[in-house]
């Protein structure tokens, strides 16, 4: 993956998702759900994310639980497509 | 029993898949109901589609709406008219050209269908997903109590090519109240918002609520600026629980709307929270959480502002937050009411009065 790629997953997350990047920038594994994270992203966040990804990169994510390993940060989420892609 | 007077059904028709009315219908449920069919456009979902080959949709949908009338018995066509649609006629939004905004608003399906039955009272229209039927039954039946003779209409015009809408079926009441007896009570003006909205009523939105709105659409960004600042204008921070709740539109969220159905032109799938907004109810959830509040809220559409009005203000509540919201104009006009007991005030005849601040105090005339 380039670093053109991760700017356009984080452009993707943060556009779909309606949210502004956090101060300084949202780091590769810095981790993207929960109360705990910058982004404080939810359930349904990860639903909007996994609908854009099907629809942008026509890879469709299997369930919830291989949501939630795909999306704990941008590399996670590069390093799935990554695999999903081969 | 909520003590409540009650509100007698006078008549009612169906035409639905099942039967062309509801003898027919129950008859067929008997001998084992019928199969559904497979729509030839959009998802392969079963749908239960009228036995009407008329490829002239409004023809069509015009003999099946006065069919089920019909079966409803003499009515006055004077009364006020509900309509219930679980889409905003989205069968026409859905063939224009990518892009092109509709020439019309919402109401030309309802207006159609007021034309087709020769209805001359109100006409009020609720479309509210899956809950709009009994949201125009619960509104009509408080209307009711004040008096009046009502039909309401349900789940009525839809056209048998669309893609994302399915399973048509006409649906009438004739409701009657157990006994006349209206409800006209006057009202004083505690908070209001009117006019047109400066140019950064968005980043103003975004201070008054601490960060910028997220999972909106911006018809519900507009009912929000305009409720928060009526609330304000009335000097209350939350809205009292006994409170309900009338948002009005004449479009509603259209941008969400097309934006919605052009992801599902594209790839037959919108994007989950773009499809949340383009429906109606997702402002209240939104609203509500704003206010502070929970309660008694709904959604209608009426080209009369002053009839819709007089609906909610004769439902029987004593606390009102109102608002008349459209994305056209940047429309987000509130009134935030309460009832009290004096008698001697002036009756409103112009709605567009009750956005001059000498104005505190109202009743209105008991006719819609």
């Amino acid at each position: 993956m380039t670093q053109a790629f991760s700017e356009k997953l984080k452009t993707l997350i943060l556009t779909t998702c309606d949210k502004d990047e956090p101060a300084g920038g949202l780091a590769l594994d810095e981790i993207l759900f929960g109360p705990e994270s910058r982004l404080g992203l939810d359930s349904l966040d990860a639903l909007q994310i996994s609908v854009a990804i099907h629809k942008q990169l026509g890879v469709r994510i299997a369930d919830s639980k291989e949501t939630r390993r795909a999306m704990a940060s941008l590399a996670t989420l590069e390093a799935y497509l990554q695999t999903r892609a081969a | 029993m909520s003590g409540k007077a009650p509100v007698f059904i006078q008549g009612r028709g169906l035409v639905c898949a099942l039967g062309a009315d509801l003898p027919a219908a129950l008859e067929c449920l008997r001998s084992g109901g019928v199969e559904p069919a497979r729509p030839e456009t959009g998802p392969a979902w079963p749908c239960f589609a009228i036995a009407d080959a008329d490829a002239d949709w409004q023809a069509r949908a015009q003999r099946l709406v006065r069919q089920a009338v019909t079966q409803c018995g003499p009515l006055d066509h004077e009364a006020p008219l509900f309509i219930a649609s679980c889409s905003l006629d989205i069968g026409a939004l859905e063939t224009l050209p990518e892009g092109i905004p509709p020439a019309h608003d919402c109401l030309r399906l309802p207006e159609a269908i007021a034309a087709w039955l020769d209805w001359r009272g109100p006409l009020f229209w609720f479309s509210t997903a899956c809950t709009s039927a009994s949201a125009a039954l619960l509104q009509a039946t408080e209307h009711l109590r004040g008096g009046h003779a009502t039909l309401v209409l349900e789940d009525c015009a839809r056209r048998p090519n669309s893609r994302s809408d399915f399973s048509p079926t006409h649906q009438a009441a004739a409701l009657r109240p157990a006994e006349a007896g209206p409800t006209l009570r006057p009202w004083r003006i505690l908070g209001r918002h009117f006019g047109p909205l400066p140019a950064d009523w968005r980043a103003q939105l975004a201070q008054r609520l601490g960060g910028r709105p997220r999972r909106l659409g911006e018809w519900a960004e507009l009912a929000l600026f305009g409720a928060l600042h009526c609330l304000e204008d009335a000097g209350e921070s939350s809205l009292p629980a006994q409170a309900r709740l009338r948002l009005s539109s004449i479009a509603g969220p259209t941008q969400a709307l097309q934006t919605a159905l052009a992801e599902y032109r594209a790839d037959g799938q919108p994007l989950p929270l773009g499809f949340l907004q383009s429906q109606p109810n997702q402002a209240l959830a939104h609203l509500a959480k704003a206010l502070g509040w929970q309660g008694d809220a709904c959604c209608l559409t009426s080209r009369e502002t002053l009839a819709s009005l007089r609906l909610v203000c004769q439902s029987g509540a004593t606390e009102l937050l109102l608002g008349w919201v459209d994305e056209g104009g940047k429309r987000s006009d509130w009134l935030r009411l309460q009832a009290y007991e004096e008698t001697d005030l002036p009756v409103l005849t112009d709605f567009a009065a009750l956005a001059d601040r000498q104005l505190t105090d109202f009743r209105l005339q008991d006719d819609l």
